[in-house]
């Protein structure tokens, strides 16, 4: 069945429909807030609110629209505004690129697996660069859809995930020599 | 063209594809936070279909015997319900303890979840009897009906004992307690 004639079903009343779309969607929903937002926690209140409110929104969700597409462009205005929230509150994620060297050196950093490096290296971008580069690699949107869901211009993006793509290089081979040399 | 073109999608390179790689890989839906989702998306949808009927009820109700008094009485019932979905109401003097007893040897940790608590991740913890196979928790609920299950070592387990939810509206495992008013 289509997330499309799920989401009919849904609005007639098939409660199990929208139960559907969140096992075939909150995998990714989840992967996605988690990578931006570090935090398993927050990741799972992002993904909550965001099918709280797809659900409520549901009548205006326009069938044109790939329901991953509208799913997204609410979660991601979801992960944002927890962003947000937590900037307000404390600076968690490490962005700046001084903060990026402080972090690099050290036994107990070249000890991290290679998951938690890849983590340490995303949270180092900015994060309209994160954003952009898990929506494309990630997730694999196409920038037709990433325009969709994060409301920048399909340039702006490209620039974003181009610049995602070397940062992240640079990162993942810094800490891959400085793997070899200890 | 420039290198710095973005229009030029590059090879990635093997570090970076391999940690594309393992960033798709996909993640294990927690079962309690799946719960939770849906038994807010089924508050939800209880709390607006109660508001269509009362609408409806509302709007029948002006049209037969008209006046201004009947809308007060409108607004003053959909607000009791809105508050009764979003769990502000205060726990009635009707409300008396429960006590929760399931079979469970062997297991480390259970705990009662239910959406008394908004199906709290981490639920509210049993005391494990003394011969180690059965654990009990008593908890104070108003009356109604009530949806729980118990988290037993991180897995949800309906009570065998118990009313299943018939509709399992939206999926989630659970049994049910009807408390009647009127206790003492």
């Amino acid at each position: 069945m289509t997330d499309g004639a799920l989401v009919r079903a849904a609005l007639e009343g098939d409660d199990r429909a929208f139960t559907t779309l969140v096992d075939r969607h909150a995998p990714a929903c989840l992967r996605f807030a988690k990578r931006m937002l570090g935090e398993m926690a927050d990741a799972e209140d992002a993904a909550q609110e965001t099918f709280l409110r797809a659900f409520n929104a549901l009548r205006s969700y326009d069938a044109d629209t790939p329901f991953r597409t509208w799913l997204f462009a609410i979660l991601v205005n979801r992960c944002r505004t927890s962003l947000l929230r937590r900037a307000r509150r404390e600076r968690r994620v490490v962005r700046a690129e001084t903060e990026v060297e402080y972090a690099a050196p050290g036994d107990e950093v070249r000890a991290f697996e290679f998951r938690d490096e890849i983590a340490w290296a995303l949270a180092a971008l900015p994060e309209e660069q994160r954003e952009a580069f898990l929506l494309k690699h990630v997730e694999d949107l196409s920038y037709d859809e990433m325009v969709v869901v994060t409301g920048a211009g399909a340039s702006a993006l490209r620039m974003r995930v181009k610049r995602a793509c070397g940062r992240l290089q640079v990162l993942l081979d810094e800490r891959g020599r400085n793997g070899t040399d200890a | 063209m420039r290198d710095d073109d973005p229009m030029i999608e590059q090879p990635l390179e093997r570090s970076l594809h391999d940690a594309i790689a393992s960033l798709r890989a996909a993640r294990d839906v927690p079962e309690l936070w799946r719960a939770r989702v849906l038994q807010e998306v089924r508050r939800a949808s209880i709390a607006r279909r109660r508001r269509r009927r009362i609408a409806l009820a509302a709007a029948t109700l002006i049209v037969v015997l008209g006046g201004s008094a009947l809308i007060v009485r409108h607004y003053s019932t959909r607000a009791h319900v809105a508050s009764l979905a979003s769990g502000r109401v205060a726990i009635p003097p009707e409300a008396a303890p429960v006590r929760f007893i399931f079979d469970a040897p062997g297991a480390q940790r259970v705990a009662l979840v239910g959406d008394f608590d908004a199906w709290s991740p981490n639920g509210r913890p049993m005391r494990r009897s003394n011969d180690g196979r059965t654990w009990e928790l008593s908890v104070v609920l108003p009356p109604g009906r009530h949806a729980f299950a118990y988290l037993v070592d991180g897995v949800l387990r309906v009570d065998p004992n118990a009313a299943r939810a018939v509709e399992d509206d939206f999926g989630v495992p659970s049994s049910v307690i009807v408390i009647a008013s009127g206790r003492t």
